[in-house]
């Protein structure tokens, strides 16, 4: 009997497609640890945690079998991303605000890579936003304006930006956590819109 | 696309969804296998009911039919 343990995401997904129900306690065993743990350190709370887990799962289950995953990139990053917009439901809805999760779309958003083609008008704002955004970066102070420039620019992961720095990938982060959190500071003091909708 | 992912983190409504968009993008970039041993899990009580949940699925053609 083939041990469903050795085969990759991709087959187990096709094996439980198929109404193989082992490939799916696999895929949950293989990746429950990761997602959860993605969960909890964003919400801080286990019951909460483990509330937006449980419909996580739900939600991958339903889309399984409605047929909307295609192979576009890690199983377990469409997962987490799933779970990481009903994180954000579960903040809007606390402040009665419009929800993203993707029940109403017939395809799945967070599986497609590609992004359509803008009007002229929108590629204009995108070109405008860039600007302004390129300008914020520049006010920055340099240890910060160095990661956003190596992972946002040049499009490094934060590996690489810790071996191109010399620093640890602890550092790296928390020098674009803080890049973040000032360029929305300093947009906010010019009156800068960042929206690109 | 780095830029797209610059404005989103930029335009998200709170901290809480920035941060949240930050753990996403950090765990994104740690490999699956590294969890395996981690403390941090789901109860078992949760795993069980979801796996009796997927399960409960069968498929006759191309229907999904809950059995209970």
């Amino acid at each position: 009997m083939r041990d469903l343990r050795k085969l990759t995401d991709e087959l187990l997904v096709k094996g439980y497609m198929s109404g193989n129900s082992k490939c799916i306690d696999v895929l949950i065993d293989r990746h429950k640890n990761k997602v959860f743990t993605y969960i909890l350190v964003s919400v801080k709370n286990r019951e909460l945690a483990e509330d937006i887990f449980q419909d996580t799962i739900v939600k991958v289950i339903h889309s399984l079998k409605a047929g909307r995953y295609s192979e576009n990139g890690k199983f377990s990053s469409w997962v987490m991303r799933i779970g990481h917009n009903l994180i954000i439901d579960h903040y809007r809805k606390e402040k009665h605000l419009a929800m993203v999760s993707n029940d109403n779309y017939d395809f799945d958003l967070f599986n497609n890579p590609k992004f359509s083609a803008g009007s002229v008008e929108d590629n204009l704002v995108y070109d405008q936003v860039l600007r302004d955004v390129s300008k914020l970066v520049s006010l920055l102070p340099e240890a910060q304006k160095k990661v956003v420039e190596l992972r946002h620019y040049k499009g490094l992961s934060f590996k690489d930006i810790a071996e191109e720095l010399g620093v640890s990938i602890n550092t790296a982060l928390g020098r674009m956590r803080y890049a973040i959190i000032n360029l929305r500071k300093i947009a906010a003091e010019k009156n800068i819109s960042l929206s690109i909708n | 696309m780095p830029m797209n992912e610059l404005f989103t983190l930029l335009n998200s409504q709170s901290d809480e969804e920035m941060e949240a968009g930050f753990w996403l993008r950090v765990f994104e970039e740690i490999p699956d296998d590294m969890f395996q041993r981690f403390t941090d899990q789901p109860s078992q009580g949760i795993i069980s009911a979801l796996k009796h949940y997927a399960r409960s699925y069968v498929l006759y053609g191309n229907e999904g039919i809950v059995l209970n």
